[in-house]
């Protein structure tokens, strides 16, 4: 059931713990056995300004986050007038009277004091703890045995001692004798699932653990908001799988090192998001010619140039497909969901490494920062995958590197262990890899590296799309990317609330497109509908010149993400 | 083959160099082959990596893995191999216009992460590819395509550039004495960590101002007696506006990036396998 969950948001000023409160409260109710969505939005400062945290968490599946929330907690008068109007009629505004003056009582919208600070000076002796009073009450809405939190600040306090970790887990059990006495009618009661085999990740995390498990060897990369906690996690981690993290001068840099470890046999990779992907088109299409493979993650972020690096939207989509002089094959791969993050990173390795050409991950700012429970990967279904290496024995003289093959992936000798020497190149070249410009060598070198494209495409129209064709249905919606969770929840209110079927495809592999399986979707309906977050209709576009379609297409640039309300109400306006 | 089999003709391509003739590369070509033999360099353990610009055909003419990558960016190429793949032997190749021009600005963290590689620079003072435009290195107010009325920009002073960057081997040589750049590149190859080789490599068609002659006039061997691990010398000579010094400015032994991240590996520890990572997300 779509309702069967309690939406939370947390607001305040930066620097009042609302983030790491958050954490433990996911983590916490994940454990004690229910699923979550959970997201977050950055103040524009380093610290102070706005900080928000949302939980979605139920007994059923939590695919997106909401626009509209039962309870709000106000931290302070900007986040109680920032997000007063998103809660629903019949929710709760809970708020600390000393911090907060609700200056009028909102019809349906009831008004409830939460004192965190005085709260958290009589169980602490101060008001730092008052985000963990917070969390104590919120532990009580959820019906979640608060010992999962006292776990929990157990383990994030473990290193400031045990006074720290006591004063935190009094302070919490005061919001949660609080919220007992005072809160009860707000309590909501879930059937819990607790002890599942899960891990709770971000996007981000999620494209990190991904790479690691298809054999990540080296990263080489370069800050940029939102793509710098991949790169964090994985100068964090890598070295312990013994693979090398490093950081470049730039985005040029980065790439430049990931195609010369490429070129030694290694698996590498580079994270970043739209003004690096700029930067980096040249080395791109190196990449591409020189047939290196490479995976780059381009967690994208709202507008052109410095645009709004801490908003999110899909606006990357052509430039990732196109976006380098002449003509050059990739791949674009979009996520769906966190958990569809993890595998499709390591799809993006084996595609890079079987197909000799550069993958393009393609997620964004609301998927990287969107928390889910997902099962634990079973790492036996990750295949490392290596390039396709030389037969043995084969001889110098004869060897070409570039060599024409049924599939147009040619062998590529690892330097140090095959005594294949050749030269990679962004000239254009003969099968040997000796320059050479003549018009046929052009033609044909463009058709080999074009024919992997083919070969490729043929493969991904096997793979399994999300596809959901209710039976009779004329009416269908095509989305990609992060938005998968939200539409798919309007496609289901819109069945649900009103009798409309709507059949929904959300493809992985954006180019080269599972041809079929999109025609096969296309069949039967009447009236199509696109939806993603760009101002001009990226996908629509590119649907409409591969299938002479027309669809309706609703867009969304406003930075912030799609909610399955919204989407509901946008579908239902263009049926 | 095994490193006492090497000659000079194990290391020349079967591709033979399109350069002018006359061209102050093939000055910079022979020796390079000589210190390869003298330090044992095996070919199938070695990867060269250019740019664009005439010095980017040098690994074409050389019998080791090779990689013509894009302009300016052979150094975090070259420096990426190096780090993924530590056992090779890497060098990069690039001219002024390449290394100093659109590419300058890798010099200064390939030196600070001191990546145990060589860097053979190859300097024209002119783009000599694109038939004759104006670069880092020429001098005022030499007159070229892009400078028709005379260059109006004062010239880098690499040297003083490399040195102030704390590159941990700095060195310059000339195309018309190969046989101090043999030592220079022999010398440069054993170093452990970033070496520089700087080289006047003049363009006998498109520069008639930076020539064969003014190198042969100006140019001077740094003397014996330098200390070359004394870098406020070194700077010296590589300020000096009255003559050219060839020969090492700079030397220092100081560990690499490699030796850097083994110990990093070794304080990072090990994971038997991602589920201890998972473990800790849950």
């Amino acid at each position: 059931m779509v309702n069967d969950d309690l939406v939370v948001r947390i607001g305040g000023e930066g620097g009042d713990g609302i983030i790491s409160m958050g954490e433990i409260l996911s983590r916490a109710v994940v454990r004690g056995g229910l699923n979550i969505h959970a997201y977050r939005t950055f103040p524009a400062e380093i610290r102070g300004g706005l900080a928000m945290f949302q939980l979605r968490a139920g007994s059923g599946s939590t695919l997106s986050l909401k626009q509209q929330v039962d309870v709000l907690l106000a931290f302070n008068q900007d986040a109680y007038n920032a997000y007063v109007m998103n809660v629903k009629a019949g929710g709760v505004l809970l708020f600390d009277p000393k911090l907060c003056q609700p200056d009028d009582r909102l019809g349906g919208r009831e008004h409830t004091e939460l004192p965190l600070e005085d709260l958290s000076r009589e169980s602490t002796g101060d008001t730092r703890g008052k985000n963990m009073v917070a969390l104590g009450t919120l532990m009580f809405l959820h019906d979640v045995p608060v010992s999962y939190a006292h776990a929990l600040i157990g383990e994030f306090f473990a290193r400031k001692g045990d006074e720290i970790v006591g004063k935190n887990v009094r302070a919490v059990d005061a919001g949660v004798a609080y919220a007992a006495q005072h809160l009860q009618k707000w309590q909501r009661h879930f059937r819990l699932q607790p002890d599942r085999d899960q891990i709770l990740v971000n996007g981000n995390e999620a494209v990190a653990l991904g790479a690691i498990a298809a054999g990540c060897e080296f990263i080489g990369g370069y800050p940029i908001t939102p793509a710098t906690p991949v790169f964090e996690m994985l100068c964090k981690e890598l070295p312990k799988f013994g693979g090398v993290a490093v950081q470049m001068e730039d985005e040029i840099a980065s790439l430049a090192s990931v195609i010369g470890a490429s070129f030694t046999g290694k698996r590498a990779m580079t994270a970043t998001s739209g003004p690096g992907l700029s930067l980096m088109s040249e080395t791109l299409n190196l990449a591409a010619m020189a047939e290196t493979p490479v995976v780059i993650v381009n967690v994208q972020r709202a507008g052109p140039s410095t645009g709004m690096p801490t908003k999110t939207e899909q606006s990357d989509l052509k430039f990732s497909i196109y976006g380098t002089s002449g003509e050059s094959p990739r791949c674009i791969i979009a996520p769906i969901s966190v958990e569809d993050a993890f595998y499709q990173t390591a799809r993006a390795f084996r595609i890079a490494e079987r197909y000799q050409m550069p993958v393009i991950v393609l997620t964004d700012m609301c998927l990287a920062y969107s928390t889910n429970n997902i099962d634990r990967p079973d790492l036996a279904r990750i295949e490392q995958a290596r390039r396709k290496r030389p037969e043995p024995g084969a001889s110098s003289d004869t060897f070409r590197r570039y060599a024409f093959t049924p599939t147009g992936v040619s062998p590529m000798p690892v330097p140090g262990e095959d005594d294949l020497i050749y030269m990679g190149t962004g000239l254009e070249h003969n099968e040997k890899g000796d320059p050479n410009y003549s018009p046929a060598m052009h033609m044909k070198m463009t058709e080999k590296r074009f024919l992997k494209l083919k070969t490729l495409g043929d493969a991904v129209t096997q793979l399994p799309v999300e596809e959901h064709m209710p039976a009779g249905a004329e009416i269908g919606v095509i989305g990609w990317g992060s938005t998968f969770g939200a539409l798919h929840e309007a496609v289901e209110m819109l069945a649900r609330d009103d009798g409309i079927q709507v059949a929904h495809l959300h493809p992985r592999v954006l180019s080269p497109l599972p041809e079929w399986r999109i025609r096969r979707f296309l069949g039967p309906l009447k009236k199509i509908i696109v939806a993603e977050e760009n101002y001009t209709g990226q996908y629509a576009h590119f649907l409409k010149g591969k299938f002479g379609i027309h669809p309706i297409e609703i867009h969304k640039y406003d930075g912030i993400p799609f909610t399955s309300e919204e989407l509901y109400a946008s579908l239902k306006e263009a049926i | 083959m095994s490193p006492t089999e090497l000659t000079v003709a194990s290391y020349k391509a079967d591709l033979k160099p399109i350069w002018c003739p006359g061209c102050g590369d093939y000055g910079a070509l022979n020796p390079f082959y000589q210190a390869l033999v003298e330090c044992g360099i095996e070919p199938k353990n070695t990867v060269i990596v250019s740019g664009i610009g005439c010095s980017g055909r040098f690994p074409y003419f050389c019998k080791t893995y090779g990689f013509h990558g894009v302009h300016g960016r052979a150094l975090p190429t070259a420096a990426g191999m190096k780090m993924a793949s530590p056992n090779l032997n890497i060098f990069a190749v690039g001219g002024d216009g390449d290394g100093l021009g659109i590419g300058g600005g890798h010099i200064p963290h390939v030196s600070r992460k001191n990546i145990d590689l060589t860097y053979i620079l190859l300097d024209n003072s002119i783009y000599g590819l694109t038939k004759g435009q104006s670069s880092p290195t020429s001098p005022l107010p030499m007159s070229s395509k892009t400078a028709p009325y005379g260059y109006v920009e004062e010239p880098l002073n690499p040297m003083a550039m490399y040195l102030a960057y704390n590159a941990s081997f700095v060195a310059r040589g000339f195309s018309g004495k190969p046989k101090q750049l043999k030592d220079l590149f022999t010398k440069a190859i054993r170093h452990k960590g970033f070496s520089m080789v700087h080289i006047f490599s003049p363009c006998v068609t498109f520069n008639k101002e930076v020539t064969f002659k003014t190198f042969n006039d100006l140019v001077k061997e740094i003397p014996p007696e330098h200390d070359t691990t004394n870098r406020l010398e070194a700077m010296r000579f590589a300020l000096d506006d009255k003559a050219l010094w060839t020969g090492i400015f700079y030397e220092v032994d100081r560990p690499s990036m490699q030796d850097r991240l083994v110990d990093l590996e070794q304080r990072a520890g090990h994971y038997r396998d991602l589920n201890e990572l998972f473990d800790h997300f849950r």
